[in-house]
């Protein structure tokens, strides 16, 4: 569906997306993950034709976006990372507006707007002014709005930025209600156990780079060449450290009161070694089993650190 | 064929606001005040029945105050159209869409004229008695509301052109009121400097060709010539020197300058509209 390649973006002498390249398969949503100033919204902007790269191309099926525009507008949806709305308009009249720029006959768009409404719970906010609405409900509009042509694609920047715990959880509600119809959605945030669980693929972006990508699991796996192993010894650990100690493929050995933690560099076969090793060595353990990733932490992991030198 | 939608929302949004109400309100009360102002002088001041000349001096001086302030109002009403997108932050959804940045600028500029329309309506009434009294033909007013709405449009395009340019509507009017400050004032001062030149200097008569040529975009002699050619006054050739020769090219100049300046103004409107577009569509900034 979405083809990106060799997408640089300059603004000066400042690298804002640096060679940037990636895929998104139609039906898939697409989870863009990156710390402030990583060149999300630049990247976005790009792909929704507001921006020029500086060089690199964004295909979205096999066609270029800069040489075909008038067309993809037919099939990108965009929701911006910052947007107002009018004042002295209804609901109803803000939508009708937006059909009216993408020329929908008028005795189709009352269907369409009900329809849209009805998505993003809006419904009897109908007849309300668009300035009078909450942050939540006005995020959801604009989400409306981004669909009134029925998009393939659409591009959400920070969609749920802003609002409460309550608030994004029916911003998530409607998500999922999009990625039933079939479309195709591009998601950026800065927080990525936000996107995790809705999305097919996650990528994420620091710098202008990619520095990860895949679904979620592949991410974590890439990212942690060191698995965090857990063993609970029953009674004493001495010989359980004095085993662990003496490989080596095993580093960072803590002792707890009562379990000893470590990391441990190798597949899934050479750990049910490790394992069977500790058994036939006669060391009585209770318990043996790989620590969860922690998502934040991981993402911690790839884009902080060197915050500093910016 | 679809309305412009852009014209279809603000005819909605600006009909509902207070703003809106005040400005044309407060146009309406100037204009009709000072023809009641001035009706009351002639009345009073004739001896016997109303002096009919009076009135058709009110009909340049009420069509001059229209004028004048359709080159003040229309650039605060216009220069905010694209500029205020921005601020609203409201642009970027609209660039998106299928409309093109071309009607985007024509929906603005429509959208703006439409409300200084509407003001001309409104004091259409003022106009009508002073036709009715001053035996003026309903052609010579077409002409003058015809000129008026020339010359808003065109100073409504550089208004959304230096909207397009600057992210401040504050800059934009500033900026468009400079630039129509050259074409009324600029074309003035120039043409001054030339009459000085030629009195300085023993051999050379200023040329009332050359004159009319300087200020052949001037919309302010533009209406001057309406009401000389109306009224038949001669305030343009004695604003420059009665005592210049009106030579037989000049003549014919004078004859055709409404039709001259009227085709220039909207060659200006034109070039400021595409450029307005092009700007907006030029994504990189
Ligand atoms: N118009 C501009 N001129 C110069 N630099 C810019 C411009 N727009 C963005 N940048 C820079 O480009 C970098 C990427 O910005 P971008 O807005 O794409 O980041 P982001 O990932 O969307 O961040 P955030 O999470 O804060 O929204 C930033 O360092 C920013 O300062
Ligand atoms: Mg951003």
């Amino acid at each position: 569906m979405l083809t990106i390649k060799n997408l640089v973006k300059k603004y000066g002498k400042f690298t804002a997306v640096d060679n940037l390249n990636l895929h998104i398969n139609k039906g898939s949503i697409y989870g863009f993950v990156g710390p402030n100033g990583a060149g999300k919204t630049t990247t976005m902007k790009i792909i929704a034709g507001l921006l020029s790269a500086t060089s690199g191309s964004v295909m979205i099926n096999g066609e270029e976006v800069v040489k075909n525009p008038r067309l993809l507008r037919e099939k990108i949806g965009y929701m911006p990372d910052f947007f107002g709305v009018y004042d002295n308009l209804k609901v109803t009249e803000y939508m009708d507006f937006y059909a009216g720029t993408y020329y929908i006959p008028y005795k189709e768009r009352k269907d369409i707007i009900d329809n849209l409404l009805e998505i993003v719970d809006l419904t009897d906010k109908k007849d309300s002014y668009v300035d009078s609405l909450s942050r939540g409900m006005k995020q959801r509009l604009c989400l409306a709005r981004s669909l009134v042509h029925d998009p393939e694609l659409l591009i959400l920047d920070e969609p749920a930025s802003g609002l409460d715990p309550r608030a994004r959880v029916e911003m998530k509600e409607v998500l999922k209600q999009l990625r039933e119809m079939g479309k195709t959605i591009i998601i950026s945030s800065h927080i990525l156990p936000e996107l995790a669980e809705m999305c097919t693929e996650i990528g994420i972006i620091d710098r202008g780079k990619l520095s990860a990508e895949g679904t979620v699991n592949h991410i974590m796996q890439q990212l942690t060449k060191k698995r965090i192993i857990n063993v609970k010894p029953f009674e004493n650990n001495e010989k359980l450290i004095k085993l662990l100690s003496e490989k080596p493929f095993i580093s960072e050995i803590i002792e707890n009161t009562d379990d000893v933690e470590f990391a441990f560099d190798g597949d899934d076969k050479k750990l049910s070694l490790l394992l069977k090793n500790i058994i036939t060595e006669d060391i009585p353990i209770i318990s043996f089993k790989e620590k969860e990733g922690n998502l934040e932490e991981i993402f911690m992991q790839i884009t902080g650190g060197n915050e500093n030198d910016a | 064929m679809m309305l412009n939608p852009i014209i279809r929302r603000e005819a909605k949004t600006s009909l509902r606001s207070w703003k809106m109400f005040l400005a044309i309100a407060l146009y309406t009360l100037i204009i009709s005040g000072a023809a009641i102002i001035f009706i009351k002088g002639v009345i009073s001041g004739g001896y016997m029945g109303v002096d009919l000349r009076g009135l058709s001096i009110l009909y340049a001086v009420l069509g001059f105050m229209q004028f004048a302030m359709t080159m003040i109002m229309v650039p605060a009403l216009t220069a905010g159209s694209i500029s205020g997108e921005r601020e609203r932050q409201t642009l970027d959804i609209l660039l998106v869409t299928k409309m093109t940045t071309f009607s985007i600028v024509i929906g603005k500029l429509a959208s703006s004229i439409g409300i200084f329309l509407l003001m001309m309506i409104a004091t259409l009434p003022v106009f009508a008695i002073v036709f009715f009294f001053g035996g003026l033909s309903l052609f010579n007013l077409l002409i003058m509301e015809i000129y008026m709405v020339v010359v808003s449009v065109m100073a409504g395009s550089i208004a959304v052109f230096f909207s397009t340019f600057f992210k401040k509507t504050v800059s934009s009017i500033i900026f468009t009121y400079i630039l129509l400050g050259i074409l009324c004032f600029g074309t003035l001062i120039f043409t001054f400097i030339y009459i000085a030149y030629c009195n300085s200097s023993v051999d050379v008569n200023p040329s009332m060709v050359a004159i009319l040529l300087t200020n052949i975009v001037n919309p302010g002699v533009g209406f001057a010539n309406i009401i000389d050619k109306q009224l038949g006054t001669n305030l343009v050739t004695s604003f420059f020197g009665y005592w210049i020769e009106f030579t037989p090219a000049a003549k014919i100049l004078n004859n055709y300058f409404l039709i001259i300046n009227i085709v220039i103004n909207i060659i200006i409107t034109s070039i400021f509209t595409v450029l307005s577009s092009l700007k907006l569509k030029s994504t990189n900034n």
